[in-house]
């Protein structure tokens, strides 16, 4: 087996032209079906999820050169017969740098600006569509070959003419007749947005030619897909599909002004979508905190909000394709068995030959059980070692045990590692009063006959993952993860991040299989596995890696530093629980009374943990109170890949901690993370520069 | 090769009769942020000046550090005889249209001091671009100041913004042949793209010579760059720091004969990035960066040799009329 090639050294892989064939090799097409029909399907669609959930992947589907990749290897396009005759065209927000728009002024004020330049955000963006889906048109036309008649271009003048004499250009494509002219028109108004800003106009305003014909939102884009079927290029059956990918861009804001034009701009391309208009479908990639937020759905010149399946149908790829943070999630598990082995396959290629189905869980092995987690530890005789371990030493709340108890702990820890278990379990057991209650302790009696921290199943199961965690930091050892099960646990249900742990894990396993002799190598290719200290190792250097990541992303000092309080926090409550009263405290629960507060600093602090959440560094879900009639409340968790890092197991078992909003405001005070971008406390002693000055003097 | 000339600051103004000058510059927490506007004005050949006092992203962190930090800069520049209303504000992330306006003001001098030391590329670049290319200004200088040391203690900034190209330097439609990079202490944002971009070669600027502690810290954000990568996708070009006129040879030749396209992304000291937005601004490359939103209160610590000159360098840009750096 080549001992030089890393199947997972590339993680992304992009939209462009020169992915294509990776993409084709790579993509999972079976198991992703639930997300891709809807797709290829009418009515707008929105593509929700975190970085790196396989978004662009799904909606590259819809570009043609992605079809053509197809073709060329001989692979089948991954899409039903009945549903492959469409047109797509579509606008990347942060490629076309459509919201630079905001970098100009019309010079007359705010007030203007706030007034006008959406129109001009509405202009840009119907040309840079129509743009695409001209050229779309035209590269299905000539591929008979492989787009059957989708596209017939014989009638190309016919549709340049019809198109030209559309009202919603405003007299803007007059005197176009050829298909040339027409490119070429379009091509300067895109030319000229692309001028205004980057700063490059002498005016201070865009010239009459451009300020008379601003076009409506998605109007001359459904008017070409209705000339298209005029001139019979495209039949009324074949469906036009845009696609607005990063729609989040439209929200980085970072002054008033920017703030309120952005949020226009997305207005705008709201209003785009809630005119449900026939002749076009839309399909929008966002990641969720660019569509949760309910501020961000109203449309322009209404009151009106969009809303789920009335004007569009929404597709959380994180909550309900993968079902992030599920224990089981059988898409997932496809998905991620899947990559692994197309991922082995196309770069071990004839190498390969025929490899056994669902490797990756040939290679990582067995899920470890809590035993297995413990065998590293050396069982010990030693009774002050052992107290040690099982925190009855003076130490921890030594004194309070009696001597039998002592014994009897001391005991069962003498049984091997399984006893080594007991024993910690045990000792959680006789510190807890057995009801809410009761203030009597069972270590107060005798150790009883029975074996409650044993036989009582889900108090045990519930339990195991701390138990694990307190005995090997008290021994001075590391919660250790490996098999393929823990790895798919880790990934939190994004492939981004499971192809992230196994880059680093078969990192790892080259490095040792170089330091070995030929004949003592392991060939993975042919069921050979990984060892489970090299996976170990591999998945704690994946997650301080993924942590060290988190600034990559934009506001991530501020969440690197949050999770880095966060998780040594729940990491030291964790340990410090010794009655094992919170087996679930590798998160926190807030109260939604508290949390929907319109105070600023809960609106600021709402908007830091949603973003938190889009970015996939912490996972939210709802659920009820423990304590009945006190409402709903919403839980957070670290995305998995970070618990090896804090030393948490991943695992959701039981209520989380149940904090106030004081004390999450605490934590975020002295991890000295600022929440709101927008607070400008620093006394400003000068004046703002008056635009022009030179004409004003 | 063109001879630009370039140097210490009062040789290099010795090389011309003696002129007025419109002093443009950014008061920054960095003690060297007025070095270059100290020294031309004891020179006493400054005739206007503006200052541009330009705020971070708000930092409950360094929020107290970077006030009294500016408040003592603004103390030293009125003890120096500097005028508060020269002084203007502006947010850092401030859009395209303000930061022009800051070239506007110089438009109508015939000779302008452009003082990079503490502007933020975001508003040096299209500054520069407006003042190379204005008519009406036939001296063109820009300054440089070298600090003693930088920050050691911390990240120099945070909270980068996403990769995007810098305000008014979205470059045209046409992919770039080749990426030129200058590289600096710090390379998250850029080591994403090369990992997110398999296809794009890389033609490194690594500073050199360069002081080294700095050298330590740049060739360490060269081995994580690279790091798990082909080495076929890097060319390493060694640039001295301080040499905008061999930065711009350096980038010329990359682009070569017949002339390939460039894109940009200046992460490396500020001028190597003049020399990359000179040439940018004539070919409308697109220049990418990933923009901090906080910088750290002593991004940098005092001036280089505790000496005005020795540390101030000074590069002619225009002369007479003439635009030392056309391609």
């Amino acid at each position: 087996m080549n001992i030089t090639i890393n199947p997972f050294q590339q993680l992304y892989f992009s939209d462009d032209t020169q992915s294509e064939n990776n993409y084709v090799e790579l993509f999972s097409s079976e198991v992703l079906q639930t997300a891709i029909h809807p797709i290829f399907q009418g009515g707008n669609v929105v593509l929700s999820g975190t970085q790196g959930c396989g978004k662009t992947m799904i909606l590259s589907l819809l570009r043609p050169e992605t079809r053509i990749a197809y073709w060329k290897i001989g692979k089948d396009f991954p899409v039903n017969k009945q549903m492959r005759n469409f047109v797509s065209a579509g606008v990347n927000l942060t490629r076309s740098r459509i919201a630079d728009i905001v970098q100009v002024t019309l010079h007359r004020g705010d007030e203007i600006d706030e007034r006008e330049l959406p129109f001009y955000f509405a202009d840009f963006f119907n040309y840079l569509v129509v743009d695409d889906l001209i050229k779309s048109v035209e590269t299905i036309g000539k591929h008979p070959e492989i787009f059957d008649s989708t596209v017939v271009l014989s009638n190309i003048d016919n549709f340049v003419a019809t198109v030209a004499r559309q009202d919603c250009w405003f007299g803007y494509l007059d005197e176009i007749s050829t298909l040339e002219d027409l490119r070429r028109r379009i091509s300067q108004r895109i030319d000229f947005y692309r001028r205004w800003v980057n700063g490059n106009l002498i005016d201070p305003e865009p010239p009459e030619e451009i300020r008379s014909t601003k076009t409506n939102i998605g109007e001359p884009i459904a008017r070409t897909a209705d000339c298209l079927r005029e001139a019979g290029i495209i039949s009324d059956l074949v469906p036009v599909l845009i696609r607005v990918d990063q729609i989040e861009e439209l929200h980085r804001a970072f002054t008033d002004r920017q703030r309120k034009l952005l949020l226009l701009f997305r207005k705008m391309l709201n209003r785009a979508f809630a005119s449900r208009d026939a002749r076009v479908h839309y399909r929008a990639g966002t990641r969720r905190y660019g569509w949760t937020n309910p501020d961000y759905l109203g449309v322009w010149g209404s009151e009106a909000r969009l809303e789920n399946r009335r004007d569009y149908h929404l597709i959380d790829m994180d909550e309900e394709l993968f079902a992030r943070g599920e224990t089981r999630n059988s898409i997932f598990e496809r998905f991620s068995i899947d990559a692994f082995q197309k991922r082995v396959e196309y770069y071990f290629k004839s190498e390969a030959g025929v490899l056994k189905p669902h490797l990756a869980k040939s290679i990582f092995g067995k899920h470890p059980n809590a035993v297995d987690r413990i065998v590293q530890l050396q069982e010990s005789k030693d009774n002050a070692q052992i107290d040690r371990a099982l925190g009855v030493d003076s130490a921890a709340d030594g004194g309070s045990w009696s001597e039998d108890w002592r014994n009897f702990l001391r005991n069962l820890y003498k049984q091997g590692h399984e006893g080594m278990l007991d024993a910690v379990l045990a000792a959680a057991w006789g510190r807890q009063t057995g009801g809410a209650r009761s203030k009597r302790q069972h270590r107060e009696d005798a150790p009883p006959i029975e074996a409650p921290w044993k036989e009582r199943k889900w108090w045990r199961k519930e339990r195991l993952d701390l138990a694990v965690l307190q005995l090997v930091t008290r021994c001075q050892q590391r919660f250790m993860w490996w098999g393929y099960d823990d790895i798919r646990s880790l990934s939190g249900g994004n492939i981004t991040v499971f192809l992230h742990i196994c880059h680093r894990i078969w990192d790892g396993f080259l490095k040792n299989e170089s330091s070995l002799p030929e004949q003592r190598r392991t060939n993975l290719l042919n069921g050979g596995a990984i060892d489970r200290n090299i996976q170990a190792a591999g998945i704690l250097f994946a997650s301080n890696e993924w942590f060290n990541k988190l600034p990559e992303e934009p506001g991530g000092n501020a969440r690197k530093n949050f999770v880095e309080r966060l998780g040594v926090r729940l990491n030291e409550d964790m340990i410090k629980d010794i009655r094992m009263a919170y087996p679930g405290g590798n998160g926190i629960s807030l109260a939604q009374t508290e949390f929907n507060s319109e105070v600023e600093e809960v609106l600021d602090l709402r908007v830091f943990l949603r973003e938190a959440v889009g970015y996939g560094v912490l996972f939210e879900s709802e659920h009820s109170s423990k304590v009945k009639s006190s409402g709903r409340r919403l839980k957070y968790y670290l995305n998995p890949i970070l618990c090896p890092r804090f030393q948490i197991p991943e695992a959701r078992t039981k209520e989380p901690y149940y904090w106030r909003l004081d004390e999450l405001f605490d934590l975020i005070r002295k991890a000295q993370i600022t929440i709101s971008k927008l607070k400008k406390p620093m006394v400003r002693s000068n004046s703002s520069l008056p635009l022009f000055p030179d004409l004003d003097d | 090769m063109k001879f630009r000339p370039w140097g210490a600051l009062e040789w290099t103004l010795s090389l011309s009769p003696k002129k007025n000058w419109f002093f443009l510059g950014a008061l920054g927490t960095e003690q060297r942020s007025i070095a270059s506007w100290k020294l031309l004005r004891e020179c006493g050949v400054i005739s206007a000046e503006l200052f541009a006092e330009i705020y971070d992203v708000f930092s409950d962190k360094y929020y107290h550090r970077n006030a009294a930090a500016l408040k003592e800069r603004k103390d030293e520049f009125a003890k120096l005889g500097g005028n508060y209303s020269s002084i203007f504000n502006f947010d850092l992330m401030s859009e395209l249209f303000q930061i022009n306006g800051i070239a506007n003001k110089a438009l109508q001098s015939k000779s302008v001091v452009l003082d990079i030391t503490s502007f933020p590329k975001r508003f040096f670049f299209p500054i520069l671009r407006a003042l190379a290319k204005s008519p009406t200004i036939s001296n063109l200088l820009i300054t440089y100041t070298s600090p003693a040391a930088y920050a050691e203690d911390a990240p120099l900034y945070e909270d980068i913004e996403s990769w995007k190209t810098l305000p008014g330097f979205g470059g045209g439609d046409s992919k770039a042949d080749f990426w030129v990079v200058s590289v600096g202490f710090l390379v998250e944002s850029l080591r994403r793209y090369v990992g997110d971009n398999p296809q794009d070669k890389m033609k490194l600027l690594i500073p050199f010579p360069a002081p080294l502690a700095a050298l330590r810290r740049t060739w360490q954000s060269v081995a994580d760059l690279e790091q798990g990568h082909e080495d076929d996708r890097f060319d390493k070009y060694r640039v001295d720091t301080l040499d905008i006129s061999a930065a711009f040879d350096r980038i010329t030749s990359i682009a070569g004969m017949p002339e390939r396209a460039l894109a940009f992304a200046p992460f490396g000291p500020k001028p190597t990035s003049a020399a990359m937005c000179l040439y940018a601004m004539q070919r409308d490359s697109s220049v990418h960066y990933s923009q901090p939103t906080v910088y750290h209160p002593d991004y940098s610590k005092g001036i280089k040799n505790n000496s005005l000159e020795s540390a101030v360098s000074a590069y002619w840009i225009k002369h007479d009329g003439e635009f030392l750096y056309a391609i």
